[in-house]
């Protein structure tokens, strides 16, 4: 139990809510996106697009606004999708990058959702495709793992990141793969062996489950 | 929202830059594909002699156009796609579907033409180096492509230099059927096989001419 507590303690909490929000006139933004990014109102998107247009011509605080906006929704729309866990931290950060370095191509003649999320989604699976052991989780949560793992049981964190709906969407095998790599930050060696099978194997498995999850998110109709 | 992220956010907002509103997609896609098809005509003219007859062709012989036709419409048609590809959610799949449905179409003349050519085969108007000239052409044109594509954001580079090298080695084998013998074989074996090639060509700049993602970033004090 002392394992869980510690992973869980490194998972990011929720954003807070951005001020700005209440200049819009209407609840907050992010109790709308609590589920999905899909519930994003038209009204938003509207003053998203406005921001954006404003921010191109060199608003600071416009741009400022916008992007505190964009980060919670991208908070969510990763979480709903992958679970609550740290590598989403990374995510947010790289989105945003993305979001500020392709500013001049979003057209405001086209709606702005289809351009944030088109982004948002190949940096998920970029960040993923990255993301390799540097994020070690904590040698005692490891130690609860060998454990959990020699008596067959999945730990609750291990659901929990499980819990994210485009991961559940997974086989088993994929799931176990990419989560004791990407995501506990197992390394390819530590998982072949927990998993009883080859290093190849993972290897294979690992492409596999990411090229499954951008098809997934490709998918995803927002 | 986290520390990180609010100083990440101020940083990118700091002495922030007024930037170009997008230009026009397909304008600037037929823009390219029109300069690049004038290009290869001019090059292919300075560098011999057409087939004699072949414009005439072009009225006379229904199925002769038509096979033209198409394969102006794949190339236009793939070259608007890579524009496209170049902005995040600009392509849509069903563009993407119509391209290569028109592009396989076009093909498939050629592979009929095996069987029932549109034109009697012949060897009038062979040019003899006309695989590397198909080659050689298109370099330029993919150059110039990629140095418009790569000032927006593809989101997947070498994908879009693909098809940037597609529409690019499709432009010479297309002409080289005005201006070289006309046989589908030939066709296939020496203009259409290196046209396609370009598309690993457009690959391999693209792997090497790397879009320079943090020029546009803001100046941070």
């Amino acid at each position: 139990m002392t394992g869980i507590v510690t992973v869980l303690g490194s998972i990011p909490s929720p954003p807070d809510t951005p001020a700005s929000s209440a200049i819009l006139n209407k609840p907050i933004l992010m109790e709308t996106l609590t589920t999905s990014a899909s519930l994003v109102p038209e009204s938003d998107e509207r003053a998203w697009a406005d921001l954006m247009v404003s921010a191109q011509a060199g608003n600071e605080s416009d741009y400022r606004r916008l992007l505190t906006e964009l980060t919670n929704v991208i908070y969510n729309f990763l979480r709903s999708r992958f679970g609550n866990h740290h590598f989403i931290e990374d995510c947010v950060q790289e989105s945003l990058i993305a979001i500020h370095q392709a500013r001049h191509t979003y057209d405001r003649r086209r709606p702005f959702r289809p351009w944030l999320f088109a982004i948002v989604r190949h940096k998920a699976i970029d960040t993923l495709r990255k993301h390799n052991t540097r994020q070690k989780i904590t040698g005692q949560y490891k130690g609860e793992q060998e454990t959990l793992s020699q008596t067959g049981q999945q730990s609750d964190v291990e659901s929990e990141i499980i819990r994210g709906s485009l991961l559940d969407s997974l086989s088993k095998e994929y799931q176990d793969v990419l989560v004791l790599t990407k995501i506990m930050g197992f390394s390819v060696a530590e998982t072949a062996e927990k998993l009883g099978i080859s290093r190849s194997l993972v290897k294979v498995r690992v492409h596999r489950a990411i090229r499954k999850l951008a098809q997934s998110m490709e998918a995803d109709q927002l | 929202m986290n520390e990180r992220h609010r100083s990440l956010i101020s940083g990118l907002s700091r002495d922030l830059e007024a930037v170009k509103p997008l230009p026009n997609l397909n304008r600037l896609g037929m823009a390219w594909f029109l300069l690049s098809a004038f290009y290869v005509a001019v090059v292919t003219h300075l560098f011999g002699p057409i087939r004699p007859g072949a414009l005439t062709q072009l009225v006379t012989e229904p199925r002769f156009l038509l096979e033209t036709m198409l394969g102006v419409a794949a190339i236009l048609w793939i070259s608007l796609l890579a524009f496209r590809s170049a902005v995040p959610a600009a392509l849509s799949k069903q563009f993407a579907v119509t391209g290569v449905v028109l592009l396989a179409l076009w093909l498939a003349q050629y592979v009929i033409g095996l069987f029932s050519p549109a034109l009697t085969p012949s060897t009038l108007g062979a040019r003899p180096h006309c695989w590397l000239e198909t080659m050689l052409y298109a370099v330029p044109v993919i150059l110039a492509g990629l140095y418009f594509v790569r000032r927006f954001y593809p989101l997947r580079p070498v994908r879009t230099s693909m098809s940037i090298g597609l529409a690019a080695g499709m432009l010479p084998a297309l002409y080289m059927q005005i201006a070289c013998m006309y046989n589908p074989v030939h066709i296939l074996l020496f203009h259409i096989l290196p046209g396609l090639l370009m598309i690993g060509v457009g690959a391999g700049i693209a792997a090497v001419w790397r879009p320079r993602r943090g020029r546009r970033r803001t100046k941070r004090t």
